[in-house]
């Protein structure tokens, strides 16, 4: 029993930190509807103000309003004007794709501006770190531990009180579920919506400082694993309920301290399953717990009156234009080939193997999330599982590498049958966060092991030969991987424009509907899942085979959610967005290595910001920028008195569908077709 | 009432049905059939079970008691898709459309998956693509409904009552045995409840398929049903001959009041 105490008790200031940073995610959810996933980021923006201007010789008070009641309401407010304040209509992927892109940008941007040096022990607000107060039940409590524990205890019944007491309150939550509602009854919603933000913001930045000393260094990615834990938290209170989250943060926290006592030490495992704990248990919670179950996410009795996205460009261009089009795409890969195989250098080749190599893995999330409508944050861990197959298949039983990687696809595609069995029942965002807590399981207690991922040392992948024929030089093997690109290709667009394609668009559209008529959505949503894990083990092993050798942090979750920020940002909707997406990542990757090593998260911050313009052109990048070339031609034309070709792309349609949808009849609709369609 | 006793040719049968709320009990013990080729109109004041009714015969959700049988097979704990695949078709009061398909494309898909035509491996050889004989299937069916001019329009773009008509294109084109309408005509103005009706004959030419209807318009069932059954407060108080239910003096007083 004292045993018990004595592991357990350290837990309660650990719990109060998760419970801490979930609250702050709880407060964002419900407060502005948007999974904050930048939350963690948020706060180690602030830490890093806070540690760099103590360090500058600025007293602590000081640091701390510039850090905590300046800069983090500010950058809140910004994030609301630039970003969010256009998302409160939106589906939850779309307030999903900015918040990861910040996760990445923040940090990026911040490590850019002060520098990437080590910052060592973080400097405490409030009580000094490691002098111990008192004792509790032969426990030391230190400074940090008594000031986390009595904080989070403090701002979780504040936040409680005020969402569920206040006039403020209330009228968050009242914008939250349906803000043209909210307006019709006198709030300003827009208002509203800027003071969630800044108030969850300046949240964030208490939690950054408060929390920052905890660590021996202040560094980003330990905000972003306690963010995750703390999704944990946050998924006991369903990320409703202030106090459940307080109470499974804490539950969390001596869970975590008795398991890592308890288990014997030595084995990988052993170091693997306390720091996946949470994630396991955010697992459990998602499958167990009835709320995640709904399918449907609460809809906005107005949301009619927003117009539906622009379609894409593609299949409503005049005939010539999309002939034309084709016939540009098909030189373009020709010369593409050509160029690969004779002039390239053997280094840029090998850099634009890795390009293919994205390309594969980036086509399964068109698969998945352009195609089917499902996130999953847990591609580049079926990579992983893809390349570390045919590594240890190489090893250990001299399999031939394309065999391997047959198998690899075929192991990843059955673990994503297995992912998919438990989480078929979620919808929106409890999906995307079981396939994370998925991703993190996998990476932090399979990867480590000697058999699988080898940890962060790695295993090594041979390059493949075809009987006597060696693939080994970067150029022949960049045949085989073109090779597989172009079959990936053409499988993915025979299934989107076959059977499956028609009712995976069926289901996007209407689940309840798509049931109706004899769909089986859970078989459909099976194969999927299982097809595009299958890709992704695919271009995982041909990444793999093409590096020579892979670690675990070759097929991070941080991996996969800059593969979901990449992927919506080119063109989550075509065939083609993912392979620009694959190329641009792997050129753009090698370009800026050359650079000091202050801009390595350059590439980041790119990808991370254009992905903050997903909420206006969630057609991606490159089909608005098709678009533009062609809108700008017509106007180009007109000017010289050629009018009506047709190459000025139009969306079509004009709706202004109230509720149950009463539209505007009939001739006016066709009247106000045509006003779109300009005439053409 | 109606014939209860087991193994009679009724289509559909509904036996002895209930289903609470939490505490709310929303419907008593309903015992309802239905036979080949007749249209059954459902009404009742609001809250009366009507949809609860509907949705527990076609398995959005599940009954606490109580049996639902399709042509002699027991169905109540099959998946909505299942049932689907047995030959119930139905619409939706709040549409249910594919947004971002056109009405072309609904019915392609429902087509296809009818006829158990496609699977992934057909995709992928190429074969999944829309044949000739589908295309002319779909093109007809359209032309039918009246739906040709709106053919390639996107769902968002449609009108309620085209809108409606597709929904119903979309269930007539599964060749259903039993065609479950919720609520048709709400939301429409006359001329486009008119088209629904005319449909609606229509589709009873065949003979085959029978229809439920659930609905607030009393003129509508009127014209379109051969038999009422009506609900109150979860209980079924009168099921029979539209006239003889309609004259009944229970029905007047709970659902007609005082008129």
């Amino acid at each position: 029993m004292s045993q018990l105490v004595a592991f357990g008790l350290p837990g309660v200031p650990l719990g109060c930190v998760f419970a801490l940073m979930g609250a702050g995610l709880v407060l964002t959810y419900r407060a502005s509807g948007v999974f904050n996933l930048a939350f963690g980021a948020q706060a180690y923006v602030s830490a890093l103000v806070f540690y760099v201007s103590v360090n500058h010789g600025w007293p602590k008070w000081a640091a701390a309003i510039l850090a905590i009641v300046v800069l983090s309401p500010a950058l809140g407010l910004l994030l609301d004007r630039i970003i969010f304040r256009y998302t409160r209509n939106a589906s939850q992927f779309v307030k999903l794709v900015p918040a990861l892109g910040l996760l990445i940008v923040l940090p990026s941007a911040a490590q850019m501006i002060f520098g990437d040096s080590t910052r060592l022990s973080p400097p405490a607000l409030l009580l000094d770190t490691s002098k111990v107060y008192f004792h509790f039940v032969g426990f030391a409590v230190n400074g940090n531990e008594l000031s986390t524990t009595v904080i989070t205890i403090l701002a979780v019944a504040f936040l409680w009180s005020m969402l569920k007491f206040t006039k403020l309150g209330l009228e968050m939550r009242a914008v939250v579920e349906s803000p043209r509602l909210a307006q019709l009854h006198g709030v300003r919603s827009d208002l509203i919506g800027a003071v969630a933000w800044v108030l969850s913001s300046l949240f964030a930045g208490l939690a950054g400082v408060l929390l920052a000393p905890l660590y021996a260094q202040l560094s980003s990615l330990n905000f972003t694993d306690l963010l995750v834990a703390a999704i944990a938290a946050g998924a006991f209170g369903a990320f409703v309920s202030l106090p459940l989250t307080l109470i499974g943060g804490v539950f969390l926290g001596i869970a975590q301290e008795l398991i890592s006592g308890y288990l014997p030490t030595g084995s990988t495992i052993a170091a693997g399953v306390p720091s996946a704990f949470p994630f396991i248990v955010l697992l459990v919670l998602l499958i167990a717990l009835p709320r995640f179950r709904v399918k449907r996410e609460v809809s906005d009795p107005m949301q009619g009156c927003e117009p539906p996205p622009p379609c894409l460009d593609a299949p409503r261009r005049p005939t010539a234009v999309f002939v034309g089009s084709r016939i540009l795409a098909a030189a373009l890969a020709i010369s593409f080939a050509v160029s690969v195989l004779t002039w390239i250098p053997s280094n840029w080749v090998f850099t634009l193997g890795l390009g293919v190599a994205y390309s594969v893995i980036f086509l399964s999330i068109v698969l998945l999330t352009g195609m089917s409508g499902q996130v999953s944050l847990a591609q580049a861990t079926f990579a992983g599982i893809g390349a570390f197959t045919t590594g240890q298949l190489a090893i250990h039983l001299g399999l031939s590498v394309i065999a391997g990687a047959l198998i690899g696809g075929l192991i990843a595609a059955g673990a994503g049958i297995l992912l998919a069995l438990p989480t078929l029942r979620l919808g929106g965002i409890a999906l995307a966060l079981g396939t994370l807590g998925f991703a993190l399981v996998v990476s932090d207690i399979f990867f480590p092991l000697s058999w699988v991922g080898n940890g962060g040392s790695g295993i090594s992948v041979p390059r493949p030969a075809i009987g006597a024929v060696s693939l080994a030089s970067n150029r022949s093997f960049m045949i085989l991987a073109l090779i597989v690109l172009v079959v990936a290709s053409v499988a993915v667009a025979l299934i989107r424009s076959g059977t499956v394609g028609r009712e995976l668009a069926a289901v996007r559209g209407s689940e309840v509907g798509a049931e109706s008529i004899g769909i089986n959505t859970r078989r459909l949503r099976i194969l999927t899942i299982a097809l595009a894990a299958g890709l992704a083990g695919i271009g995982g092993a041909i990444y793999g085979s093409l590096e020579g050798s892979v670690s675990s942090n070759d097929f991070s979750y941080e991996m996969s959610l800059i593969f979901v920020v990449v992927v919506a940002t080119v063109g989550v909707r075509t065939i083609s967005g993912a392979i620009e997406a694959g190329l641009a990542y792997a050129v753009l990757s090698q370009l800026i290595s050359t650079l000091p090593s202050r801009y390595a998260s350059l590439l980041a911050f790119l990808f991370g910001l254009a992905a903050l313009t997903y909420v206006r052109h969630p057609e991606g990048v490159v089909d608005y920028v098709k678009r533009s070339i062609l809108n700008l031609s017509e106007t180009v034309l007109a000017y010289f008195g050629y009018h009506g070709i047709g190459l000025r792309f139009t969306s079509g349609y004009v709706t202004c569908d109230v509720g149950d949808g009463n539209g505007l009849a009939g001739d006016d609709r066709l009247e106000a077709k045509r006003d779109v369609d300009g005439g053409a | 009432m109606t014939d209860m006793t087991p193994g009679t040719a009724k289509l559909l049968k509904v036996m002895n049905l209930s289903k609470c709320f939490g505490g709310l009990e929303v419907l008593r013990h309903v015992s309802i059939a239905v036979e080949r080729g007749e249209v059954l109109g459902i009404i009742g004041p609001n809250g009366a079970g009507k949809t609860t009714l509907f949705n527990c015969i076609l398995g959005v959700i599940s009954a606490d008691a109580g049996a639902v049988i399709l042509e002699g097979k027991r169905i109540d704990s099959l998946p909505v898709w299942k049932r689907a695949d047995m030959g119930m078709a139905r619409t939706f009061q709040r549409l249910e459309l594919f947004s971002g398909m056109t009405p072309r494309e609904h019915l392609l898909v429902a087509d296809r998956v009818h006829r158990h035509s496609g699977s992934i491996f057909k995709d992928l050889r190429g074969h999944g693509v829309p044949a000739r004989e589908e295309l002319d299937r779909v093109s007809d069916v359209l032309e039918l409904f009246d739906l040709a001019e709106v053919a390639d329009t996107p769902a968002e773009a449609l009108s309620l009552g085209h809108g409606r008509l597709v929904e119903l294109a979309r269930a007539f084109i599964l060749e259903p045995i039993l065609l479950m309408l919720d609520e048709p005509s709400s939301g429409l103005d006359a001329s486009e409840t008119e088209l629904i009706i005319t449909m609606l004959e229509r589709l009873q030419g065949n003979g085959r398929t029978a229809t439920v209807i659930v609905e607030h318009d009393l003129q509508m069932v009127r014209r379109v049903a051969s038999r009422l059954a009506v609900l109150n407060s979860g209980e079924l108080i009168a099921d029979g001959d539209v006239g003889t239910v309609l004259a009944d003096s229970q029905v007047r007083q709970v659902y007609l009041g005082s008129t």
